[in-house]
């Protein structure tokens, strides 16, 4: 039993742990101020240099549960390689500050992020970047790169509209309702509509404000993201079925004159998850998707800026 | 809110109308240390909230389901949960099982024993540290299972607050998969798929006719390695309790801790109780088990108002023990909680 009782026998809660097996350390902090502040984790080497900082944009509602283990992977790996990466999670998500009843916003996300990137950068040193988004984190984490003009960037599974994230996230509610036969259906009608009528709606057992869905459906991943810019695309799918607005969006980019590289993991992104149970850490598609974005990272990382 | 009996305990059937908020301030993050706790050789994640007026020396300790989740739980309810008892003055806990949430490990099996229980027992004895002489504990479905082992193996637990748990699996410790049910699944299966709407969604929706495929291979595929002998045959990875439900109950009984569970009345959790008929440990528990069956569907908090109905039915549990604790109450007990932050 390693490192259990303090001296005195009492059990040593600590704000950090280092995992001796892998030579990396993870500390959590509230951080930023005053009623702003955000739960951020940080993953870093336990000694020496950093190779470069990382932050991990997470998305919302229904995907933060779902993506939230594979994330603390990535992040782990990527430690593992000598890097210092970032997580958080939004205020008025996860256990962050609240809104004061409000919803999120795309300005209080990127605030959010700005926060966690700000601590990143002062306690690695202000390392070379690397921003990464999933699902809409990667319209957080594309935001905060075109303040950046170097910075890689790693889109995760991307939304290239917001439109389209809580269309998703209405069917996917509208499913559950049919799956769940004898549960109270809620009343049919467009989001909008609903919103309108009745304020905050709920989306899969999670509340959708209206100020949220107004801001974020008008959000699409831009036209360009920079010349020479390097970015990861992170396309999840059973099969070899194509996907027209990626296929899109590399086209453009890559016109652009940015780096832009695909990579393809044979697994689903689905807000219905089956009800069998298997540790994330043990998918061989988490693995794949792990070792895929830590080896980029890592690979561009080194390339001379 | 009427009560009936059901399999001996006092079943009570919770409707509309119950508002009986803790009108007080909730925490916030100010009030709230992010911490690791070694646990074994694993390192548990939690967040403790501290009260934010004197605290009342009673903690509340709150597991989540296990697989993705973490401490905040669907929709933030553990948040929510913990910020708004900790502004009437008890001490919160929401933590994360190893190889859930940011804990380390890997959540091997749901086996409600080993590891698990190390955790929920470091958890335990770190409160009681911190200065909490009572702790309560919450938990949800396979969560609401370590609650109630955990609550027979930890005197400082004095009661628990168990949301759809799989309770029939204390009675049989079997697994949780209903493979006794498989015939009527299939059924109840074919006639889902044989309706209209159903029918329509599955032409029209990608979505829903990806997940109904991946369903179907996968019952195949589970069908396949039964009748082989294969992985699946032997139930792992699954939840089970590998203690004799007289062993569970005994201690809760000498101690006469009350089990105060909620279920919704279409939940899985809560028809396979049903099914079993009567269950005889249950049955001796009778006493310190009281059981709320609530019209909307609970189990997996998947709507909002199953997460009011949870907020509710703690509120609730703590109001009933904080009476039944009052004679021995302090103001100061545990009013002095550090962490070596």
């Amino acid at each position: 039993v390693a490192a259990v009782i303090a001296g005195d026998g009492r059990i040593s809660a600590e704000s950090s742990w280092s995992d001796p097996e892998t030579g990396s350390t993870e500390e959590a902090a509230f951080v930023g101020s005053g009623g702003e502040r955000i739960l951020a984790f940080l993953h870093r080497p336990t000694s020496g240099a950093v190779n470069g900082g990382v932050l991990l944009c997470s998305s919302l509602y229904e995907d933060l549960p779902i993506n939230y283990r594979a994330e603390i992977l990535v992040a782990r790996a990527l430690a593992r390689r000598g890097y210092a990466v970032v997580r958080f999670q939004y205020r008025g998500a996860g256990n962050s500050e609240d809104l004061g009843g409000r919803g999120m916003t795309f300005q209080t996300m990127v605030a959010d992020a700005r926060t966690a990137a700000s601590w990143l950068m002062e306690r690695s040193g202000g390392a070379r970047l690397t921003l990464c988004g999933s699902r809409l984190g990667a319209l957080v984490a594309s935001e905060l790169a075109s303040l950046d003009d170097r910075a890689p960037l790693v889109l995760w599974s991307p939304i290239v509209n917001g439109a389209d994230f809580f269309r998703g996230m209405s069917r996917a509610n509208l499913l559950a309702g049919v799956r769940a036969e004898a549960r109270k259906r809620q009343a049919p009608g467009d989001v909008e509509r609903r919103l309108f009528m009745e304020g905050p709606i709920e989306m899969l057992g999670n509340v959708v404000h209206r100020e949220s869905y107004e801001d974020l459906t008008k959000r699409r991943l831009p036209p360009t993201v920079g010349p020479g810019r390097r970015v990861l695309l992170v396309q999840l799918g059973l099969g070899n079925v194509e996907n027209p607005q990626y296929d899109e969006l590399v086209s453009r980019w890559t016109a652009d004159g940015s780096l832009v590289e695909v990579l393809r993991v044979r697994a689903r992104q689905l807000w219905m998850v089956p009800d069998n149970w298997e540790p994330e850490d043990n998918r061989p598609t988490t693995q794949d998707l792990v070792a895929g974005i830590a080896g980029w990272v890592d690979a561009t990382a080194r390339e001379p800026s | 809110m009427g009560r009936r009996n059901s399999t001996r305990a006092v079943v009570t059937t919770l409707n509309d109308g119950c508002q009986d908020d803790l009108r007080v301030e909730p925490a916030s993050t100010a009030d709230e240390i992010p911490v690791w706790l070694p646990a074994g050789d694993e390192h548990v994640f939690g967040i403790l909230t501290r009260p934010t007026g004197p605290s009342n020396g009673t903690a509340v300790l709150c597991l989540h389901a296990g697989a993705q989740n973490l401490t905040s739980h669907r929709n933030r309810l553990y948040t929510r949960l913990c910020r708004e008892v900790a502004g009437a003055g008890y001490t919160a806990f929401r933590m994360d099982f190893h190889g859930t949430g940011d804990s380390s490990g890997v959540l091997v099996d749901r086996a409600v024993s080993g590891q698990t229980l190390v955790d929920v027992e470091v958890a335990v004895r770190w409160l009681t540290e911190q200065g909490a002489r009572r702790i309560v504990i919450v938990g949800t479905c396979w969560g609401g299972l370590v609650a109630l082992v955990a609550a027979a193996r930890q005197d400082a637990i004095v009661s628990a607050c168990l949301i759809s748990p799989p309770l029939r699996l204390v009675e049989t410790g079997a697994s949780v998969t209903h493979r006794g049910l498989r015939r009527e699944r299939l059924g109840r299966a074919l006639s889902q798929a044989l309706r209209p709407h159903v029918f329509r969604l599955l032409l029209v929706e990608r979505q829903y006719r990806t997940w109904v495929v991946s369903r179907v291979r996968l019952r195949v595929s589970q069908a396949f390695a039964g009748r082989l002998g294969g992985p699946h045959s032997a139930g792992h990875g699954d939840d089970h309790v590998q203690v004799s439900a007289q062993a569970l109950f005994a201690p809760l009984l000498r101690r006469r801790v009350p089990i105060r569970v909620l279920f919704g009345e279409q939940d899985q959790t809560y028809l396979g109780l049903l099914k079993e008929g009567t269950l005889p440990s249950l049955e001796a528990a009778a006493e310190i088990i009281d059981m709320v069956v609530t019209p909307i569907t609970v189990h997996g908090l998947t709507t909002v108002s199953a997460q009011d109905a949870v907020l509710h039915f703690v509120r609730d549990c703590l109001a009933r023990d904080a009476e039944a604790a009052a004679p021995t109450a302090s103001r100061e007990a545990g009013a002095g909680l550090l962490v070596n932050d």
